[in-house]
């Protein structure tokens, strides 16, 4: 399939993930006008600057579209991004439609670490970062580098073995949450909202914090686009056409783990997206890597940046968890997709 | 043959767990063989079993310190509670060693572990769910407690103390506006005290006005805008601290530099005025004997001229 055929699609989904996200910082539950809205980021921008006047506008509102909306969409954007980036790679590399960024037992690790901080009442604070970002952060490379070692053997890492090692500590780290949260009833709310994940409360840091992990890391997969699409013809057609099978698929699983700590780490566990949208984007633009891997990422921005919205102003002022959201909205378009693509044949 | 061994095995295996399984399902015969109360001289003091922190507040508040035999994993006030055997909480009951005891008394915050309960009922031991969410039903939960419990003056003399005590606070800050309040359950996701929860009547009758009033249920999750917006006067907080008599102002000023640093925060008037308030959790949200406690903590720090 030649590149070319596809660039309409990118025509099309950048300007769109552009609408979504102006759109997204012009509501809220605070009561701001969209134009308000407009003319505070514009005010932000070098050169337009001195065009627009906003000496009508309060110091809080500007604060809140600059310092907590703004920063909230663009995170969200970055979250979609980097974990549909993930799951798309996933499931090419381990040639299974079930996979996404969270199959090798990232989520529950991070799960983990997050209850750990809560339930100590860690509340130390880094560079503005706290402490259950932090032991998120640690408790999915915990336990993807656990599973790692499990499911290799000599230099290979066959990919059943990655899969059920990946279930089979899931499953432990799980168990061990539940303990803690048993043995800390006091704090389970806290928890649970924690693994629905949510953006609340974020800002221009947490964006700084994961902007670079997931342009970098997105770059590095799509450089492996074309292994990727080799491998699903097959693993050993893959060795014979020249691809280094082994190297490649430890640099997607570290490139991958990375990304989704990051993500983790700022917004909790966000279920479905990386799952989901690789699917319904293949259904989009086929199953080229080096257009799907792109075309995943800016689809799942703009898919979480929606319902991220939506989860802020359904209900304002009470704000729900996004990864509610994403299963609720995410799966029956999903099975509407699924039926309209059995019936085509 | 070493086939028949292991089949003969497993048989046995299966009949025991079989048997155990009915002797389980049976707790109520193995009540009624017991008498309650093993020892004849002592049958005249209530045995006690307090599930719930804020009851077993009330409980030592009565003067029933010697009737309670077992506590809630909680509770932790007074400090004498925490000598008492911890038999777990209203969500994870001991149940073997809760009947084993025999109490005549079991009090439970909420029937969320409606199972235990009934097995608990089903071994003749009396239930008793304490679940006040009103200060008003606080009063009243203390009075029913006297009834049960044979102390009725106390009882009657203790709320009538609170209901006093009560009186002369609201008084003080009748002619106060009430002021907007913002009470933090949680960071991150950002968590509040919403209309439904005992932290926003007591926040109200303080002369607060809860900035979060509109939200959902009793502890929501707030939006962060909202917060800025409104722009309360006062923030409290429960500083997460494992133990908050021996919290270092070192410790506390650390924790509202971390609320002052977070985005937007510095719009706020009681972010920039610097009233984050911590309180002592327990006392703000524990609905027992010392409610009015909490109530003159949040007064106190709301009106500082009127006291």
């Amino acid at each position: 399939m030649k590149l070319l055929s596809v660039k309409p699609y990118f025509y099309i989904m950048i300007p769109m993930a552009a609408v979504v996200m102006i759109f997204a910082s012009s509501t809220g539950a605070a009561n701001i006008s969209a134009g308000d809205a407009f003319k505070i980021i514009a005010s932000s921008i070098p050169y337009i600057r001195e065009l627009i006047d906003v000496s009508h506008i309060s110091d809080s509102a500007i604060s809140i579209i600059l310092f907590v909306r703004l920063p909230r969409i663009i995170l969200a954007f970055l979250v979609g991004y980097g974990l549909s980036v993930v799951g798309s790679s996933m499931q090419g590399m381990l040639k299974n439609p079930m996979a996404d960024p969270f199959i090798i037992g990232t989520s529950s690790g991070a799960a983990l670490g997050a209850a750990l901080a809560i339930v100590l009442n860690l509340n130390q604070t880094f560079l503005g970062f706290g402490a259950v970002s932090g032991m998120a952060f640690l408790g999915a490379l915990l336990s993807t580098s656990i599973v790692y070692q499990l499911a290799r053997t000599g230099s290979r890492v066959p990919v059943t073995t990655l899969l059920l090692a990946g279930i089979a500590t899931g499953q432990f780290f799980s168990a061990i949450l539940s303990f803690v949260m048993v043995i800390a009833s006091r704090d389970v709310s806290s928890i649970i909202y924690w693994t629905m994940g949510s953006f609340s409360a974020r800002g221009w840091n947490h964006v700084l914090l994961v902007i670079i992990p997931m342009v970098l890391g997105s770059g590095l997969l799509m450089i492996h686009a074309r292994d990727l699409n080799l491998l699903l013809i097959g693993e050993e057609t893959a060795q014979n056409t020249g691809v280094e099978v082994e190297k490649v698929k430890i640099v997607i699983l570290i490139v991958s783990t990375l990304m989704t700590a990051f993500a983790v780490s700022v917004s909790g566990i966000i279920g479905f997206v990386g799952l989901i949208i690789p699917h319904i984007t293949r259904m989009v633009v086929g199953p080229d890597h080096r257009v799907l891997i792109p075309a995943c990422g800016i689809m799942g921005g703009i898919f979480l940046v929606m319902t991220d919205t939506f989860s802020r102003t359904v209900i304002a002022p009470t704000e729900l968890p996004v990864g509610v959201l994403t299963a609720l909205a995410g799966a029956p378009f999903f099975i509407y997709l699924l039926r309209k693509a059995k019936k085509m044949e | 043959m070493y086939k028949k061994q292991s089949k003969i095995i497993i048989t046995l295996f299966i009949t025991m767990l079989l048997m155990f399984y009915i002797t389980a399902c049976a707790p109520a015969d193995h009540s009624e063989e017991q008498p309650s109360g093993s020892d004849l001289a002592e049958s005249e003091i209530l045995r006690i079993v307090s599930l719930s922190p804020s009851q077993t507040e009330n409980l030592f508040a009565l003067g029933l310190e010697e009737s309670i035999i077992g506590v809630s994993d909680y509770c932790d006030y007074p400090e004498e509670a925490m000598n008492k055997e911890k038999l777990g909480s209203s969500w994870t009951i001991n149940l073997e060693r809760v009947i084993e005891l025999m109490p005549d008394l079991v009090f439970v915050y909420g029937e969320s572990h409606a199972e235990a309960l009934e097995q608990i009922k089903a071994a003749g031991i009396k239930v008793v769910n304490i679940e006040p969410e009103t200060v008003e039903s606080v009063f009243e939960s203390i009075i029913i407690t006297g009834e049960l419990t044979g102390k009725m003056d106390e009882a009657n003399e203790i709320v009538g103390e609170l209901r006093l005590e009560k009186q002369n606070l609201l008084e003080k800050v009748s002619e106060r506006t009430p002021i907007p309040v913002f009470y933090q359950v949680w960071d991150e996701p950002l968590q509040t005290a919403g209309p439904e929860s005992f932290i926003h009547e007591l926040m109200t009758l303080a002369g607060g006005d809860n900035i979060a009033k509109d939200a959902e249920g009793a502890y929501p999750m707030y939006s962060v805008e909202a917060l800025i917006e409104n722009n309360p006067e006062i923030y409290f907080m429960p500083p997460h601290v494992s133990d908050f008599e021996s919290m270092t102002e070192e410790q506390a000023e650390s924790i509202r530099e971390e609320v002052r640093s977070r985005p937007g925060f510095d719009q706020i008037k009681a972010i920039k005025e610097n009233r984050i308030e911590l309180l002592e959790p327990n006392i703000a949200s524990r609905p027992g004997v010392r409610v009015i406690q909490g109530l003159r903590a949040f007064a106190e720090a709301m009106h500082p001229e009127v006291f």
